[in-house]
């Protein structure tokens, strides 16, 4: 039976227990990012794919999501830049291909691409991509730790904080002007300066909790469920709750959360720029969403680089890709081709027009 | 000579233009009577919210490639392996937004400046890239526009203008390509800028069809000389002998050389003077001779021949990619006996395209220089101004005075307001908007200038403007849209294109309250730009709901407390008072202290806005709507004609 959940290989996880020096630690932190980085063009994808005036409240919920997987980049870049570390975010190696693995997983781990929204698609792939280790919410899916051959992304986390414990204060020789803590877009007490061991700890705890929730509380410490029950949350219909009169204390018997699958654009799954129809709208709106996402990319880059507050620059180019994609790409059917029929779809892929990637790219974990 | 320089590279592609046109028309600036339907594409014969209502302002090049390099010594080179800059992209920015193309006034839009637009000189190769030249273009906007170029086309499609600015905080990469056109370059250049100049044709505003919102855009960059203007080269000004179409006999309209008194070379810019067909390649006019006019006062259409006329050289327009390749540059070198007419020491004969329709047929005059080689320009030309309650407030712009590409030593200069412009800016179709159009240019009092001026000895001189609170003229849209004109006298009416004033947006006075109110301060500013902008209000924050812009303030205060340059500034029109804008801002800092707004706010959150599925198709399929888009600036141009004729019937 493949193993259709997030995985992260287990010689991964034994490979940081390994490490004896925050450089050696460095290459992992650089694995979060990625990671962090891969499920936001499939959560974005599917917001994109919803017309304007429906599906609402779901739409809410991806948005929600996405930014915090923004906020967990953020904090596995900062704790990088903490312990001396280069983000690195301008590669087109960053980019996963879709649709694939997702970074660090096993060979039979989850496949993930982009697709529009739909209920199989937050229950089979966004909720498992999501889904945490505590097993009252998820029977079945998750493999005993005996019979698993392979590690969870909170067992990947826990063994990064363990480390950084182990390591010490003297781990952080980073420069702390390069802490990017810019609280327009996220509060102090989510973002803030990681120069410190209980910084960084604090920080990568918000990531696993916001992920998947604290042991036997699917609220994530900021009031608002985990990523999984978010999900959860559409494929039910109904907001999660306090509800003291069942067993776990939360039930699905919020406010509405209508889903409409006339409500969503019949986009191309999968979408890759070579094939559109060469000379026409679908293809130039792809290119120009893939230019926007690459110099968001290049803007993350310079912000956690010595730019920090760089990150106003970066965000308002995530609004823009919003935008082309919503004027530019989704409203635009396909007339011959591949994709016929189909309204074209963002493809998140490398620009070369916009590449700042010097002649000799650089090697992360996933490429080596 | 700025780009009009032997040194110069050559670059061609398209560009993307994507303007919002809900607010081509005047009338949709009135919050009373808008309506949702303002916000769609044109149906037919009711204009609505024209041809790119979700349009976001951005201005992009795409694809473009250096075709060529020049060098001093008159040779150049089209082939990479013969100099490496040839071939590389000519691209914008790679790490933050697009820039912007913004009009200064709906009741203005022909003098349209790029914001916020980065250009580079870029070597991708794979998914590799090595910037060599990173740069920002300085805001200038359009010259020349005119709307007959392409023959078989109409509206803004038909169109072509020239964009020409300076390249400002230049980055040169720490390693450089061994290239001699990059050595020459960075040796004549000065001030550390460039000269660039774009020239924009074949604009497809079809949003039914493939290539909508972009054209075909030939650039040159060459050396910046300290002194010279920006935005226009003080140089031999050809001008049609039609002032109302704009146009020569032949379809030829205004354009620019420049002759090198040092090097005896001419340089002609003729990418945006010739006309084009479909296919963007010229129209074969027949055969094109430059020349000079022996007599000075050989009208257009005469005919010239020995005695008259004596030739310098041949256009080769007809060369195949002769406009992409070029850019339009054609470039002569004089002999002396050529010089002799072209010369402070001896004399200037006006210079002229002959054409020869056929072999055999006699050459006639397709355009010539202007009377006595006369030109003025205004830099800036388009100016906006904050006016203040506390008194006066001043702003300058300069101007140059040159007789056949020389500074005209104490020009005498004269100054003029238009007066009163009716029905600036409204569109046609049927089921208008019901506001009345607002008369521009009035009061006059509110603007304070010399009517004339002597330039010094170099032929510039300063003018320098006063402006007053105008009083809200136009009710519903904020302070007021002149005109002012300037010329040297001689100068006839068809010397200077129709376009060629100093156009002024003059902001009402609005002091910063001690306590703006969302009702009275932000709210009819916030739904106005709500109304006229779809793609921020439907896709980004919605101006007009207090929950929206509650849940947006943090946001909200940052994009309204940008520098003006910055391709994110909040209004993207960059139309806002500075008063109105201090205010927003404050107002967002205080925003939990408005009362009134905060219980508007607990009523939005209790029953949320729900707009539902949107009685229109929330997504406009291609094809939905077949209709000839309006045009903006076509219709634009139409109302500013109609409303000269009407002034010049007042007046006779």
């Amino acid at each position: 039976m493949p193993n259709n959940v997030m995985t992260i290989r287990k010689e991964i996880v034994a490979g940081i227990k390994a490490v004896r020096s925050a450089a050696d630690l460095r290459r992992y932190l650089q694995a979060a990012i990625k990671l962090e980085h891969a499920t936001i063009p499939p959560y974005l994808a599917a917001y994109y794919s919803i017309k304007p005036g429906w599906n609402e409240e779901a739409g809410k919920i991806i948005r929600s999501v996405v930014v915090e997987e923004m906020l967990h980049m953020t904090i596995a870049a900062n704790v990088l830049n903490a312990i001396g570390g280069k983000p690195v975010m301008n590669n087109p190696e960053f980019i996963p291909i879709y649709p694939g693995p997702l970074p660090m997983s096993v060979d039979d781990g989850i496949s993930v691409g982009l697709a529009p929204l739909s209920i199989d698609l937050v229950r089979d792939v966004f909720m498992r991509i999501e889904l945490p280790e505590t097993p009252e919410y998820y029977p079945g899916l998750l493999k005993s730790v005996a019979e698993r051959d392979y590690a969870t992304i909170g067992e990947f986390y826990d063994a990064i904080i363990a480390k950084i414990e182990f390591l010490g204060e003297s781990s952080f020789t980073g420069d702390p002007a390069r802490q990017v803590v810019d609280n327009v877009w996220f509060p102090p007490d989510q973002l803030f300066p990681i120069t410190d061991v209980e910084s960084a700890v604090r920080g990568l705890k918000i990531i696993k909790q916001q992920g998947e929730g604290s042991l036997f509380d699917p609220m994530d410490g900021d009031g608002e469920p985990a990523h999984y029950y978010r999900f959860e949350e559409i494929v039910r219909g109904h907001r999660l709750v306090k509800n003291h009169s069942v067993p776990k204390g939360y039930s699905f018997t919020g406010e509405k959360v209508p889903f409409d699958q006339a409500g969503v654009i019949d986009m191309v799954t999968d979408s890759h720029v070579e094939n559109y129809p060469a000379g026409s709208l679908a293809l130039s709106g792809v290119q120009q969403a893939n230019y926007n996402y690459t110099s968001m990319l290049n803007a993350l880059h310079q912000t956690f680089n010595g730019r920090p507050e760089g990150l106003s620059t970066a965000l308002a180019l995530m609004y823009e890709l919003r935008l082309t994609v919503l004027t530019k790409v989704v409203n635009q059917e396909v007339t011959t081709g591949v994709y016929e029929g189909k309204y074209a779809a963002p493809s998140f892929e490398f620009a070369p027009n916009a590449s700042q990637v010097e002649r000799v790219p650089v090697a992360d974990l996933t490429t080596t | 000579m700025s780009y009009l320089n032997a040194v110069r590279l050559v670059f061609s592609g398209q560009f993307q233009a994507d303007p919002s046109t809900v607010n081509n028309d005047v009338r949709h600036y009135d919050n009373a009577s808008f309506k949702a339907k303002y916000q769609e594409f044109q149906h037919g014969p009711e204009y609505d919210g024209w041809w790119n209502p979700p349009g976001s302002g951005a201005f992009r090049l795409v694809n473009c490639t250096v075709k060529a390099v020049h060098y001093g010594d008159g040779t150049s080179s089209s082939n990479p392996n013969a100099d490496t800059i040839v071939g590389l992209s000519i691209l914008d920015s790679p790490d933050r937004t697009a820039g912007k193309i913004v009009d200064i006034d709906p009741q203005w839009q022909l003098a349209s400046q790029l914001w916020g637009l980065k250009v580079r000189l870029t070597d991708v190769s794979g998914d590799t890239a090595a910037t060599y030249l990173a740069s920002s273009y300085l805001e200038n906007p359009f010259r020349d526009l005119w709307f007959s170029r392409m023959s078989g086309a109409g509206g803004d499609g038909a169109a072509s203008a020239t964009f020409q600015s300076v390249l400002t905080d230049l980055e040169w990469a720490s390693t450089l390509p061994d290239s001699r056109f990059l050595h020459e370059l960075r040796k004549a250049t000065q001030e550390g800028k460039l000269s660039i100049r774009l020239t924009t044709y074949a604009y497809k505003d079809d949003h039914t069809k493939d290539g909508f919102t972009s054209g075909t855009v030939t650039g040159v960059i060459g050396p910046y000389l300290a002194g010279e203007p920006t935005s226009f080269v003080a140089g031999r000004r050809f001008a049609p002998a039609n002032a109302q179409t704009g146009t020569s006999w032949d379809n030829i309209t205004f354009f620019t050389g420049g002759l090198d008194g040092a090097t005896h070379r001419l340089f002609l810019d003729l990418s945006n003077a010739l006309p084009i067909d479909t296919a963007g390649k010229p129209v074969d006019l027949g055969a094109l001779n430059v020349g000079s006019l022996l007599a000075a006062d050989t009208p257009e259409g005469a005919p010239v021949g020995i005695g008259n006329f004596q030739p310098i050289g041949t256009i080769p327009y007809r060369t195949p990619n002769w406009l992409l390749t070029t850019s339009g540059i054609a470039e002569f070198t004089l002999s002396k006996g050529q010089m002799d007419n072209q010369s402070a020491a001896t004399q200037f004969c006006p210079l002229a395209l002959a054409v020869q329709t056929s072999d055999g047929a006699t050459p006639l005059v397709a355009i010539r220089e202007t009377t006595n080689g006369l030109f003025v320009g205004a830099e800036p030309f388009v100016l906006r101004i904050d006016s203040d309650v506390e008194g006066p407030v001043s702003v300058t712009t300069k101007l140059y005075a040159t007789a056949f590409g020389q500074p005209t030593p104490n020009a005498g200069l004269v100054f003029s307001q238009t007066g009163a412009m009716t029905g600036l800016g409204g569109g046609g179709g049927i089921n208008q908007p019901t506001a009345p159009i607002p008369v521009a240019g009035i009061p006059e009092k509110a603007l304070d200038f010399p009517l004339e001026l002597t330039a010094g000895t170099d032929g510039t001189t300063t003018l320098t403007i006063q402006a007053t609170p105008p009083g809200n003229p136009r009710a519903y849209i904020d302070g007021q849209l002149y005109n002012v004109t300037y010329k040297q006298p001689g100068q006839a009416p068809n010397d200077y294109g129709p376009f060629e004033v100093i156009a002024i947006h003059l902001r009402d006075a609005y002091p910063v309250p001690a306590t703006p109110t969302w009702v009275t301060d932000i709210q009819p500013v916030f739904v106005q730009y709500g109304n006229l902008y779809p793609i921020m209000s439907r896709r980004l924050v919605n101006l007009n709901d207090p929950v929206s812009v509650y849940e947006h303030r943090k946001l909200l205060t940052l994009a309204f407390s940008l520098d003006i340059h910055d391709p994110n500034y909040m209004p993207v029109t960059r139309d806002l008072s500075e008063g109105k804008r201090r205010t927003i801002v404050k107002w967002l800092g205080r925003i939990d202290q408005d009362a009134q707004f905060q219980a508007l706010l607990n009523a939005g959150l209790q029953s949320p806005a729900g707009p539902g599925p949107l009685a229109s198709a929330p997504v406009a399929p291609a094809g939905a709507t077949e209709t000839e888009p309006a045009g903006g600036k076509t219709e634009f141009a139409r109302s500013l004609a109609a409303s000269r004729a009407r002034a010049s019937d007042r007046a006779g």
